[in-house]
Parts: C-alpha cells; sequence; structure tokens
C-alpha cells in the first residue's frame, strides 16, 4: 500500500488518484447498472419462456419484452464511456 | 417489394362429378390460397373426403412407423422415383417391409427381455456365490426357516446365540454390506424375525434354479454375451434393411401425402347435392393463369369468378400475404415472420432490414477474421441445406459476414487484434525495431476508425447514435404511410409527424446551443420542439408525455452499435494483454498456462463476438425500428399444392 497525504503528494500522484476514482466510478457505473438489468430481465425472461413453451410464435413478442431493461445497462456503459474518454 | 403480392378473392363453382379432377388440376397449380369452409347458418354443407382418404392415411400411418423403427431421416435420393411403377408395387413392399420388421421388432424385445432378466437374477445371485451352498439347498425345508438378504452389521450372529444355539449362519461383507444366509428351527421364528429387524435386514428372493451359484452366474454371463453379439447382429440386419428401403419410404411417403392431402381437400369445401364451391385467394400475377387452365381443362363446366373485394377486408388480417421480395431479400422473411408476418396494406419492411441488418451487425462486429469464419460457416450451410429456415439463416449468416468483413478492414481487426499502428499485432510479434514491426506501426491509412483509440470512440458513440436517428425516424416515417393509408392524412400528421418535428425542433436547439448557428436559434428550436409536442398531444393524448423520455432512450439504445463491438474488442484486448505482460515474462510453466488463456479467451470471445450482435441488431429492429410503424398480424398465403421432391408422374 502507497500511504499518499494530500499535503504530500506530488500534482502526478493526485492525478493518478483522480484517475483511478473516475475508473472506479465508471466500473460502478457499468456493474450496477449490470445488476439492475439483470434483475429486472430475469423475471421478465421467465415469464417470456414460459409463454413461448405455450405458444411459439411468441417468440418476437417476448424478445422484446425480455430487452426493454437493457436500456439501464446502456446507460451505465455510456456514462462510463465518457468518463473515461472524455 | 415493399408490399405484400396482391392478391384476389375468388369463387370456383362446379358440378360435383368433376370435384376430384377440379382438386388435382388445382393441386396442380399450386398457386390457390383455399379458405376453409365456414358451415353456420349455411344452406350447403362440408364435402366428404374422397374414397383414397382412409387407405392411404392408414398406410402413411404404418410407412411412418416403420421410417421411425428404421430411425429415417429425410436424404435426397440419386434418382426421382416413378409415381406409377411405386403406386405399383407400393402395397407388395410394404407387407414385405411389415413382415420383416415385426419379425425383427418382436426377436429384438425377446432378447432385450433375456437380458434384462439376466441381469436381474446375476444382481440376485451374486451375493451368494461366496457361500458354499448349492441355489436348491436355500429352499424346501419342513422345519426349518431360511432368511437371505442384507443386514447392516456383522453382530447379529450375538443376537442369535442370545435365541438359540441351533442355527446355521453364513455371513461375508458384500459392496458394504453384509449378506446373510441364516438357517434357524421354525420354532424361533418370530424372535428371529425381530432380531433381524432391529438388524435392518432386507431381505433377497434368491432365484428358482439349481446348482452352484458362481457355475450359474458364469454360464448367465456366457448367455448375455451371446445375447449381446445376436442383438448387434440384429442391428446390421436394420441397418441393411433401412439402406434397401429408405429410397422407398421415402418416396412413398410424399406419394401418400399427397394422395390423403388430395382426398381431404373437400372437407374445405361447400358442398350442395350436385354441386360444391370453392372459396379461395389467388394472387394477381397467377390469375390469368388459373382462368386459363380450368377453361382449358373444363371447357367451361367449371365456373371461376373474381370477387371484389370490400374495403372492411382490405383493412383486417383476414387477406392472406404472401412476400413480394427479389431473391435476394426472402431470407429476411425469416426474421419478418419471427415477428409476425405483414397484413395487406402495410408496408412489408424485408428490404429495408436486409440493408440494416447485415449493416449493425458488421458495424458492432467488425472483424475480418470473424467475419471469414462466419462466411466459411454461412457457405457451409447454403451447401449442406437446401431449403427451410436453417437454410435462410445460413444466407443471413453469409450477408453479414460480408458486413462484418468490410467493416473488419475499416476498423483493421483480425480475431480481436489489430493489424496496424500502436497495438498492432505484427509489431509485438516481429518486435518494434524490425522492418515488417514499423511498417505496420507506421501505416496510417487504415484503420479508419480504430476502436482502441480514447479519440476515436466518442465518433463511433456519436455515429452510431446518429445511426440511431436516421433509422427511428426512417420508422416514423413508415408509419406516417401506414397511418395515412390506414386512418387518414390527419392522424399520421398527429401521431407521427410529430414526433419528427419534436426531434427537428431538439435538433435545432442543440446545433444553435453548439454555435453553429446563431443564439437565437435555441428560441426557434425550442418552438418547433413545442409544437412538435402539441401536436403529439392532440394525437395521442397527455398519456404521450409519458413516452417523451422514449425519444432519448431509443436514440442511445443504438450506442449499443459501438459498445457491443467495443466491449468484445476490450476482452480480445484485455486476454492479450494479461498473457503478453503479465504470464510470458515470467517464463517456464507460465507460457503454457499464458496458451491456455489465450485460447480459452478467445474462444469465448469468438462465441459472444458471434451470438451477441445477432442479437442485438435483431434487437434494434424489433424494438425501436418496429414499434414505430409496424403491427403484423398477417396470415399466410398457403397454397393448395406441393412441389414433388422424391417422385415424378409421367
Amino acid at each position: 500500500m502507497v500511504d499518499i497525504s494530500i499535503a504530500d503528494a506530488t500534482v502526478e500522484q493526485i492525478i493518478a488518484n483522480q484517475k483511478g476514482l473516475v475508473a472506479i466510478g465508471a466500473g460502478l457505473a457499468v456493474g450496477l447498472s449490470g445488476i439492475a438489468s439483470g434483475i429486472a430481465e430475469k423475471d421478465i425472461g421467465a415469464a417470456a419462456v414460459g409463454a413461448m413453451a405455450e405458444r411459439e410464435e411468441l417468440f418476437a413478442k417476448g424478445l422484446i419484452l425480455t430487452v426493454i431493461p437493457e436500456t439501464i445497462v446502456i446507460f451505465g456503459l455510456v456514462i462510463a464511456i465518457l468518463l473515461i474518454f472524455m | 417489394m415493399l408490399a405484400a403480392k396482391k392478391v384476389s378473392k375468388a369463387i370456383i363453382v362446379g358440378n360435383k362429378t368433376l370435384l376430384d379432377s377440379v382438386v388435382d388440376v388445382l393441386y396442380q397449380l399450386n398457386c390457390v390460397h383455399i379458405e376453409d369452409f365456414d358451415k353456420e347458418d349455411s344452406f350447403f354443407s362440408i364435402g366428404r373426403p374422397g374414397k383414397a382418404a382412409t387407405e392411404a392415411s392408414n398406410k402413411l400411418v404404418k410407412l411412418r412407423s416403420f421410417s421411425n423403427f428404421l430411425g429415417l431421416k429425410p436424404h435426397n435420393p440419386d434418382t426421382m422415383v416413378n409415381q406409377d411403377s411405386l403406386l405399383h408395387e407400393m402395397d407388395d413392399k410394404l407387407d414385405e417391409l411389415d413382415s420383416a420388421i415385426s419379425r425383427l421388432t418382436d426377436k429384438r424385445n425377446y432378447l432385450d427381455n433375456e437380458l434384462k432378466a439376466i441381469e436381474s437374477k446375476v444382481v440376485e445371485l451374486e451375493p451368494f456365490s461366496q457361500f458354499p451352498l448349492d441355489v436348491d439347498m436355500y429352499k424346501g425345508y419342513n422345519s426349518i426357516s431360511v432368511h437371505t438378504g442384507f443386514v447392516r452389521s456383522n453382530e447379529i450372529e450375538t443376537d442369535i446365540r442370545s435365541i438359540t444355539t441351533d442355527y446355521e449362519l453364513f455371513i461375508s461383507s458384500y459392496n458394504k454390506m453384509q449378506v446373510i444366509a441364516l438357517f434357524t428351527s421354525k420354532e424361533y421364528e418370530e424372535q428371529i424375525a425381530e432380531v433381524l429387524d432391529k438388524n435392518g435386514f432386507s431381505e433377497i428372493h434368491i432365484p428358482e434354479l439349481t446348482g452352484n451359484p458362481q457355475q450359474l452366474i458364469s454360464g448367465m454371463i456366457n448367455r448375455k454375451q451371446d445375447a449381446q453379439i445376436e442383438l448387434a447382429s440384429l442391428e446390421s440386419e436394420i441397418d441393411i434393411l433401412q439402406k434397401k428401403y429408405k429410397d422407398f419410404v421415402q418416396a412413398s411417403d410424399e406419394v401418400l401425402s399427397i394422395t390423403t392431402q388430395k382426398a381431404e381437400a373437400p372437407l374445405k369445401f361447400a358442398t350442395s347435392d350436385n354441386t360444391f364451391i370453392i372459396d379461395c385467394w389467388i394472387s394477381d400475377d397467377e390469375f390469368e393463369k388459373v382462368v386459363s387452365t380450368i377453361e382449358h381443362e373444363f371447357n367451361g363446366r367449371i365456373f371461376i369468378s373474381k370477387l371484389d373485394l370490400e374495403e372492411e377486408e382490405i383493412e383486417s388480417e383476414s387477406i392472406p400475404i404472401e412476400y413480394n421480395n427479389p431473391n435476394p431479400v426472402k431470407p429476411l422473411e425469416t426474421i419478418m415472420d419471427l415477428y409476425s408476418r405483414p397484413t395487406y396494406k402495410e408496408i412489408d419492411p424485408s428490404a429495408i432490414i436486409f440493408i440494416t441488418f447485415p449493416l449493425f451487425y458488421g458495424i458492432m462486429l467488425g472483424d475480418i477474421g470473424y467475419g471469414l469464419v462466419l462466411l466459411t460457416l454461412g457457405m457451409v450451410g447454403i451447401a449442406k441445406i437446401k431449403e427451410g429456415e436453417l437454410r435462410s439463416l445460413s444466407t443471413l449468416l453469409v450477408y453479414c459476414s460480408i458486413s462484418t468483413i468490410i467493416f473488419g478492414i475499416l476498423y483493421a481487426e483480425i480475431f480481436g487484434f489489430h493489424i496496424f499502428g500502436h497495438h498492432s499485432i505484427v509489431t509485438s510479434l516481429m518486435g518494434e525495431n524490425s522492418v515488417l514491426g514499423m511498417a505496420f506501426h507506421n501505416f496510417s491509412l487504415l484503420p479508419i476508425l480504430d476502436r482502441l483509440d480514447p479519440d476515436d470512440i466518442p465518433i463511433l458513440l456519436i455515429a452510431s447514435a446518429l445511426i440511431g436517428v436516421v433509422h427511428l425516424n426512417l420508422g416514423f416515417l413508415l408509419g406516417f404511410r401506414n397511418m395515412a393509408i390506414s386512418h387518414g392524412m390527419k392522424e399520421a400528421v398527429l401521431e407521427k409527424m410529430s414526433w419528427i418535428v419534436l426531434q427537428l425542433g431538439i435538433a435545432i436547439v442543440i446545433i444553435a446551443y453548439i454555435g453553429f448557428i446563431p443564439q437565437a436559434g435555441q428560441i426557434i428550436g425550442a418552438a418547433v420542439a413545442v409544437l412538435g409536442l402539441v401536436m403529439l398531444i392532440a394525437g395521442e393524448g397527455m398519456g404521450a408525455i409519458l413516452e417523451l423520455p422514449s425519444i432519448l432512450s431509443n436514440t442511445l439504445s443504438y450506442t449499443r452499435l459501438a459498445a457491443v463491438g467495443l466491449s468484445s474488442v476490450g476482452i480480445a484486448f484485455a486476454v492479450n494483454e494479461i498473457v503478453t505482460t503479465m504470464l510470458f515474462p515470467k517464463g517456464g510453466v507460465f507460457i503454457i498456462i499464458g496458451i491456455l488463456v489465450l485460447i480459452i479467451g478467445h474462444t469465448v470471445n469468438t462465441v459472444l463476438g458471434v451470438v451477441a450482435p445477432g442479437l442485438h441488431a435483431l434487437r434494434l429492429q424489433y424494438v425501436e425500428f418496429f414499434t414505430k410503424f409496424y403491427e403484423g398480424g398477417g396470415r399466410k398465403f398457403n397454397p393448395f399444392g406441393y412441389i414433388r421432391k422424391y417422385t415424378e408422374v409421367k
């Protein structure tokens, strides 16, 4: 472990530190939103598969309903990319 | 293109004596969609199936059970079978097959049963093979009771001795259990039963045999081997039978199916005592052909007439839909059918997703290596599969692979590795100072977009969002067209055009904000956006406000075009980095681990890289694009007839 107290830190160390925090933030954005869409999709997916087992032509409707919460993780990803690259 | 084939409703009327010939002619034509006759409140009744139906369907059931027994799968025969000669010999051959198969089935059942019996006897006898007693000695005593079976522990003997000393006990361990054979006088039966119960006794029934158990078992094992050999020879007999009859079974199946379909056709017709009426749909391209064929075959004794469609009927989903697309677009019809067939007045978007689906796929995957793998897979699929959904999907795979290769060249990527520039695989393999390494490192024409370059990634993101805007507005325009035709211009403007006006307003605000046009543009843009919003509320009610954020989420959804690709590039890059910077430099066993990581990582990435873009490209069509204009729900145009594959008529 490197012990950095802000008063002693060089500019490079502070920048590196901030980069690390940005990376953690980006990771959290993708990870948490991924978990969120996972939780949302699991019930819909299960129901969609159930519906498809009864009527196969419901595939497209099932797919559409299942992927609706996926937008959440796309938002997370966009935020992460903005954080890292912009 | 862009619309279903034009069809007309028609009725065919004639004398019942001509019914069979009309069915033959229509079947031959294979372009008439026959509507089921609805008997409700009608003077007419449903036609009776032809005499051939029962016999043919009985034979068909028999034939399919044979085909099942022989394990036949559809195959391409060397020659087409002539229908007449097939029908001539069909009964004899069916009898032959029947007797051969029932003989084989009997024999197989007999052998199967024998094998099962032997196995169960061996299981019963084996525990007692260690005792020096013949099998017949366990039975037939008047004053002695015999207990054979398993107990939990070998301490049972002390328990027995406390009851009587007049006993004989054989005990030995078998499969972690104790097997016993206990002979006692019958007078202690109750106490002995208690002791046994206490020790968790479970009885084994000794089979009714005589002789030494070990010899019996070895005899049975010999018999078992013989039975297995017989079974194997039986299987080879089935193989021979399969080879001999596979063409016959397949061809007969086709002929009998055709016979049954024709014979059962009158079930769809309306009939009176002397006449029949067929209610049907015929595509406009082929109407003349049908009329002239019927005219020619029946000399005016059969009457065919086109009916005018009522407006309601055109609106409804009752008209059967036949796609009207050029051949290259046909594979996309599978994607359409997966969602829902278009209705008669709707735009059929097959031709549009013919462009956008492979385009999106290519943007996401964009890799020369993966593209070539997919191209090979697709080509193999096309060569092997002659028809059906899988063939369409193979063709689609070829389209997608071509687009993937084109974008792969633009991104200059091969199997996740970069060809040129800072991350060039050639440079890292050859060393930075080698001639080739330098050349690849410094080549600057490609990639046009570098998916590892922090400067290029925002460009990719914005470009994909812009593609989204274009795609979405194409959807709104198509929706405008559909709405204008089905509900009138006013609704179309209020419900669909309003979205475009709204977006235009937002776009003007953004452009003015960035500074491309004077700041006053912001106010104009806001005004335009508000106008769009008012139109939208007028068209769809206040609920439309809830839908407003969908504009943002739909557009952002297209950033997956960049994101899905980036994630696959990211995985490939991470795998390569782990291996080249962390594992390989350590040497020794780490080189082997590194190679393993490389193989596993890239295999997983390839599978993900192939599956994910397909699903996401599909989703962008179904969720973002179709919801703007498409309703679907059309019925399939299902012509009465059949294209012979295995048989021919002279």
